[in-house]
């Protein structure tokens, strides 16, 4: 071999393990900091939701920092796509060598990510995803938001309990698999009831309803249960009100946020959603209100509690049983965190275990129902 | 009865902004040859740029509207100057050009993402039930939006049949290099096509947040849409380019009368399939002098 080349391989090597020895001296392990994954739809259709996961989380590494906890979250955007997040749960595990993941991702990317986490008996904890089919998605599968079925069953039982001058009732759904999930909860819950029902689905990313409006007209529902994002509900309302379509609307958490006064304005007056409790006077939850406000301005949704919540909670037990996700999985399991949002219990799917209340929309303010 | 008159109506406005694209689209295509994708994000820079003039910093409508184009034509005129012309005096092939424009686009998007974030905004228009007539209901804006895409579309009819500069682009468009023997200015004759284009796709975004919404997204679906218009219609035709938009928007819409809606989109992209496979020239397309020839 020419000896120049031989001399540009060794080169090569030389600076190779140099950099990989840096790397290896660097790593944040080594400096007692705990790598958080956090995986997030930062770009696409529901943007918005990666946006509040990740002002929850970079709240609660500030916070945790000034307990002396120091976290890195490795983020990444997983773009309101399942094969994104697929890409992303690979390259957290595989390159990053992260063991402990949150993801505020849509149920579809969950479901898609949460095989791989299993394979690679990695935490996976999703503070947004409320699909009722991540009950069953693996024992290394965790979430803090409650699952959607309770929401929908309670708002049947609203709608048998106190509408029953209610004759006819239609649902719009996101259609994608938490959206169907919903639909198929809502339709058993509501099974052997006389009313008639009519769903409509619809696409991620739409903000045009004028052609669901003019086809849910026909039917004359005087009530719609809404079931998908805030933004997409929102502009729902906005159209429907244009096009002179007022029935009274039904929804779950995911409606509260500020972003349906932005969008729909007084057309959502007198919603009606069913969500998980968060008492406001709770003084975990008041603290970080304070926080928000004062770095992001407005109240924390449901999201940002969330993920908060999970940044600390997760930190936490890391530094107590070590950066072991069996550690860590056997830990939640056992756990009672007061968190923002409450007291945090986990059921033996992994699933939240946490209270649901009626909310409605009154004044451009939630109040209970 | 009423819910076919209420789809059609929604058809004419879907397709209304469809047509401004297909026409944005084609002017550029007459000229340059090749499918440019830039207006897709000149129409979501058109929609931001309003929202930040009027919105933002409280200028009054009219205002807002004459200088959100004005930026248009800038971003306009410098993707000409800074992307396409190098590549063009490098004689880069149209799928290139093609491919560069796709990142312009991408490139577009992702400043105002960086500039205005994920958030969906609103112009916070009073959300005011519609006028009624023959049992379909149509908004102000809805009005608008159609009229005003017509009013458009007869303007840029006249400007290029009608004035001198029209009559230009037409020559460049039918052979560059005769034009250029002929004393014409190709360069500018270019620039002023982009300018054009522009406008068309600036106001289309404007219609577009006023009558729904703005987000850093939006021009995905438009760019699709407009280029199933241009080329249902007839790519490089304008007038077919008209006709196309109004066609995806109508069929689209009276397509989810007996489908579910969720095939919105699986119509129009179905009816571009069929054109391509058995009418790749579109409704009104022509054949290029290659074809007449070979």
């Amino acid at each position: 071999m020419d000896k120049n080349v031989t001399k540009w391989i060794i080169g090569i090597i030389i600076i190779a393990i140099i950099i990989i020895g840096a790397v290896l001296i660097f790593t944040p392990e080594e400096t007692g900091t705990i790598r958080i994954g956090l995986a997030e739809d930062l770009s696409g259709a529901f943007a918005n939701y990666g946006q509040w996961g990740l002002e929850g989380a970079q709240l609660a590494v500030e916070e945790l920092k000034e307990e002396g906890i120091n976290v890195e979250l490795v983020i990444e955007d997983t773009q309101t796509d399942a094969k994104t997040a697929v890409t992303v749960i690979h390259k957290l595990i595989d390159v990053d060598n992260i063991k402990i993941i949150i993801s505020g991702s849509l149920t579809n990317s969950i479901m898609a990510m949460a095989p791989i986490a299993e394979e690679k008996k990695t935490i996976l904890f999703a503070t947004l995803s409320s699909g009722p089919s991540v009950t069953n998605a693996g024992d290394y599968i965790f979430r803090n938001r409650i699952s959607g079925k309770f929401e929908v069953e309670k708002l049947a039982e609203v709608l048998k309990k106190d509408f029953n001058n209610i004759t006819k009732v239609a649902v719009l759904a996101l259609n994608d698999e938490s959206g169907q999930s919903y639909v198929e909860v809502f339709e058993r819950a509501f099974e052997g009831d006389k009313r008639n029902s009519e769903t409509i689905f619809y696409n991620a990313g739409q903000s045009d309803f004028k052609t669901e409006i003019a086809k849910m007209k026909q039917s004359a529902p005087e009530a719609v249960i809404l079931l998908g994002p805030v933004k997409d509900m929102a502009f729902f309302i906005r159209q429907a009100t244009g096009l002179g379509f007022k029935p009274r609307f039904f929804s779950i958490s995911s409606i509260q946020s500020n972003q349906l006064f932005e969008i729909a304005g007084d057309s959502a007056e007198g919603l009606i959603f069913a969500t998980e409790t968060i008492q406001k006077d709770n003084p975990n939850y008041l603290l970080l209100q304070q926080k928000y406000k004062q770095k992001y301005g407005g109240e924390p949704t449901i999201y940002v509690v969330n993920s908060y919540d999970a940044v600390k909670m997760l930190a936490k037990i890391i530094k107590s049983v070590g950066y072991d996700a069996d550690k860590v999985k056997a830990e939640l399991y056992n756990i009672k965190y007061e968190g923002a949002g409450g007291t945090m219990k986990f059921d033996v799917n992994g699933d939240v275990i946490k209270g649901i209340a009626l909310k409605q929309v009154q004044n451009r303010t939630f109040v209970d129902y | 009865m009423s819910l076919i008159l209420q789809l059609l109506i929604n058809g004419i406005i879907a397709g209304s902004i469809y047509a401004l694209m297909a026409s944005s689209f084609s002017l550029i295509f007459n000229i340059t040859k090749f499918m440019d994708l830039s207006p897709g994000a000149i129409f979501v820079v058109g929609a931001f740029s309003a929202y930040a003039f009027n919105i933002l910093l409280g200028l009054n409508f009219f205002l807002s509207l004459i200088f959100s184009l004005v930026i248009v034509s800038i971003v306009a005129i410098l993707i000409n100057k800074i992307v396409y012309k190098p590549l063009r005096n490098k004689n880069a092939s149209n799928f290139i050009l093609l491919l560069a424009s796709f990142g312009v686009f991408l490139f577009i998007t992702g400043i105002i993402l960086l500039v205005f974030g994920t958030d969906v905004r609103t112009f916070g228009l009073p959300i005011i039930r519609g006028y009624e007539v023959f049992g379909f209901i149509i908004t102000k804006i809805q009005i608008l939006l159609i009229t005003s895409s017509l009013i458009l579309f007869l303007l840029l009819q006249l400007f290029i049949k009608k004035t001198r500069t029209g009559k230009v682009m037409r020559a460049v468009a039918d052979d560059k290099q005769v034009a250029s023997i002929l004393g014409i200015n190709v360069e500018k004759t270019m620039s002023m096509t982009f300018l054009m284009a522009a406008l068309l796709a600036g106001i289309a975004g404007i219609l577009v947040a006023l009558e729904q919404n703005l987000e850093y997204s939006m021009g995905f679906m438009v760019v699709l849409k407009g280029l199933t218009a241009s080329i249902i219609g007839g790519i490089g035709n304008i007038p077919a380019a008209l006709l196309g938009g109004l066609l995806i928007g109508i069929i689209e819409n009276l397509g989810i009368w007996l489908l579910p809606s969720t095939y919105k989109d699986v119509i129009a992209f179905v009816i571009l399939i069929l054109f391509l496979l058995f009418r790749p020239k579109g409704l009104f397309g022509v054949k290029t002098r290659e074809e007449v020839s070979g």
